[in-house]
């Protein structure tokens, strides 16, 4: 991991703020939203709702090391401990009467695309009935390859019934021209993160996905407002006069490799440290990618429709092992690692299938390794040890 | 010139000593108690019949899981790698190795010159592994050295579920309790054992020919299900638990003939 960028005061600023309008919401009455990761919240703001993240307070919680602990409250309640570590994150703080990470904020409307998994629509069901309030469904149909008209209109129909739903159920006005200049100030934050995510592309890179994956969170919860155009814009700005110094993300890049999902979070500097040691530089992945979209401002509800459930989870094999290679192409990687994450099912599904599959077409080689983004109880360190530095042992 | 291999395992510790590229000398003992005393002990014991001392090795390279604690290591290198290296020295041809150690079982795949080229390892759950076998023969009051023989006796052998060391030791104590034959439970436990670590290597491309090492090569009844599923005969090394140690040696000699060379 790279050392702290300046950068990071204003990301503790803006995640300060962004909690504090959330706990300033409620005192005012503006409806609180849940919404999941991968979900058009430029809606939700440009109808000056307050959009709440429970899969961030789940990250949160699992980067706090508290995921267990979280999860045992919501296991007590029949929670299997095989749903996603998000859910259980969630669910287990509503139950609980400790709150190690402060208590989630809870919903006065529940929004949910399926585009990501089938765990968010439970997870969000069960949260509507405990704390009784209304939840609304975008559903998105599976996109193998090439989406097609039908699936398209289908999607935009449903927008236009959430736009329905959110003022019946808030009493504000939709104005389409206030969604426009939010799905533009959008764009313009989501291309100033690929901007940066770019960066890990040159070789040594002031940048990678470990970076990533802590400056991810302006875009992910601010992404449709000023703040995120703004934070974006300074830490490129900061990455450039890195360059320029020559400060890199590791001190002695040799390679650079793609990971493919989600990060370890409670273990987050134990990968970095690993992989700097190992002079492998992590240079990108589809995850930290997903937020990189390139909205068209001016078909505003179309352009939402095209692009969020377009994201790789909702894409068939040939698509997605496709995506793979790009990136590895693109950032030059000299192989891959797939994370078998027990949280996450639909990432985790036949991965060593697809490490063979990649292998032969790139000949490049990969690790599969399993474990779990958020619980350590699933995490076996002697065991994934041993696994990553035969790879490196492989690379060199 | 000498040079050593040392091989921590959950288990048992290795230790190969090489004297220009031939085993001049070769130790197996139970790990206990503190790994860097273990190290140095096992070290002394390989080396006073040669009549000589740790500063006359002129490189020493650790392997297995504790290969961090080794204090007089000049390098570390995983298990898997070791693994490889030393079954390519002994058997050329061979191209996929089974590891069966204390407390995992790997699938390695290697080229001609012992190169790894692909590689699985059991996840957290220790079925499957050598740590698995010892719990069944503690739970049937088997020695561990019988277990394999006792299986080939059998004629129907058990049924065992085996997702889970815990669920599968009280299967083997109610079936006990049942009155079943020993060798019949003996044989399922192999069976099911074989079966994980199959499901394992089926997750590479396995090529023959195909070696097994560590201590699980030593089962002959282990083995003899192993074969039956791969429908081949396996390459059991004389010493199969040696060879880790044996490939850590033979870098160790590199390395310190790489330094001699310039
Ligand atoms: S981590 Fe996976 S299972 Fe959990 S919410 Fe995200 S996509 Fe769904």
């Amino acid at each position: 991991m790279s050392e702290p960028f300046k950068t990071a005061a204003l990301m503790k600023e803006l995640m300060a703020k962004y909690y504090d309008l959330g706990e300033e919401s409620r005192r005012k009455g503006i409806p609180v939203v849940w919404v999941t990761a991968v979900f058009p919240v430029e809606i939700i703001y440009a109808m000056d709702l307050y959009p709440y993240y429970p899969e961030n307070f789940g990250a949160l919680a699992s980067a706090r090391k508290v995921a267990d602990k979280l999860s045992m409250a919501a296991e007590a309640k029949g929670y299997f401990n095989d749903l996603c570590g998000y859910a259980r994150c969630g669910i287990g703080d509503a139950y609980s009467l400790e709150h190690p990470v402060g208590k989630i904020l809870s919903p006065d409307l529940l929004l949910c695309c399926n585009t990501q998994c089938g765990s968010l629509p439970k997870w969000f069901e069960a949260a509507g009935r405990f704390y009784n309030k209304p939840y609304f469904l975008w559903d998105s149909p599976m996109i193998e390859d090439e989406t097609s008209d039908i699936k398209q209109n289908y999607l935009i129909k449903q927008l236009y019934e959430l736009i329905d739903f959110l003022e019946i159920t808030t009493k504000r006005r939709f104005d389409i021209n206030k969604l426009q200049e939010v799905v533009a100030l959008s764009s313009q934050a989501t291309a100033l993160w690929n901007d940066c995510l770019e960066m890990a592309a040159l070789k040594p890179a002031p940048f990678g996905f470990f970076d990533a994956c802590i400056h991810m969170a302006p875009i992910v919860v601010w992404r449709g407002r000023q703040e995120a155009v703004d934070y974006y814009r300074q830490l490129k700005a900061e990455l450039e006069a890195r360059l320029e110094k020559k400060i890199y993300a590791i001190p002695n890049e040799r390679h650079k490799v793609y990971f493919d999902h989600i990060p370890v979070w409670p273990r987050l500097r134990w990968f970095a440290d690993m992989f700097a040691a190992n002079d492998t530089l992590v240079a990108a992945s589809q995850y930290t990618h997903a937020w990189a979209m390139n909205f068209d401002p001016a078909r505003p509800l179309e352009t939402l429709a095209e692009h969020y459930p377009h994201q790789f989870v909702n894409r068939g094999v040939d698509y997605r092992l496709k995506l793979k290679m790009d990136f590895m192409r693109h950032y030059n990687c000299d192989g891959f690692i797939l994370f078998s994450n027990r949280s996450c099912k639909p990432n985790s599904i036949g991965l060593y299938d697809k490490k063979r599959m990649l292998t032969e077409m790139t000949g490049l080689p990969g690790l599969v390794f399993e474990g779990d983004m958020s619980d350590l109880r699933f995490f076996s360190e002697g065991q994934i040890k041993t696994l990553f530095e035969t790879y490196f042992e492989q690379l060199v | 010139m000498y040079v050593a291999g040392i091989d921590i395992g959950s288990i048992y510790s290795k230790a190969v000593i090489l004297k220009n590229n031939q085993v001049a000398a070769s130790l197996v003992k139970r790990t206990g108690g503190e790994i860097r005393t273990i190290s140095h002990r096992i070290m002394d014991e390989a080396l006073t019949p040669l009549g000589i001392q740790l500063e006359d090795l002129k490189s020493i390279v650790a392997t297995g899981y504790g290969r961090i604690s080794v204090p007089f290591a000049e390098k570390q290198v995983t298990e898997i790698t070791c693994f490889g290296r030393g079954t390519a020295q002994l058997f050329p041809d061979v191209r996929t190795v089974i590891d069966i150690g204390g407390q995992d079982s790997k699938g390695i795949k290697i080229d001609e010159r012992g190169r790894v080229t692909d590689f699985v390892m059991n996840d957290k759950c220790a079925a499957g592994t050598g740590r698995f076998l010892e719990v069944m023969a503690n739970a049937l009051e088997v020695n561990l050295e019988d277990m394999g023989p006792l299986a080939l006796q059998s004629e129907s052998p058990e049924e065992i579920g085996i997702t889970c060391t815990v669920f599968a030791e009280s299967q083997v104590i109610s079936l006990v309790g049942e009155g079943r034959r020993k060798v019949d439970i003996v044989a399922g436990i192999h069976q099911a054992i074989a079966e994980r670590i199959y499901g394992l290597l089926k997750m590479l491309k396995i090529e023959e020919r195909i070696a097994i090492t560590g201590g699980g090569a030593k089962n002959i009844g282990l083995v003899h299900e192993l074969e039956k599923r791969l429908g081949t005969e396996l390459i059991v090394p004389e010493e199969p638990q040696l060879i880790g140690a044996h490939g850590a040696a033979l870098m160790a000699m590199e390395m310190a003939m790489h330094r001699k060379g310039g």
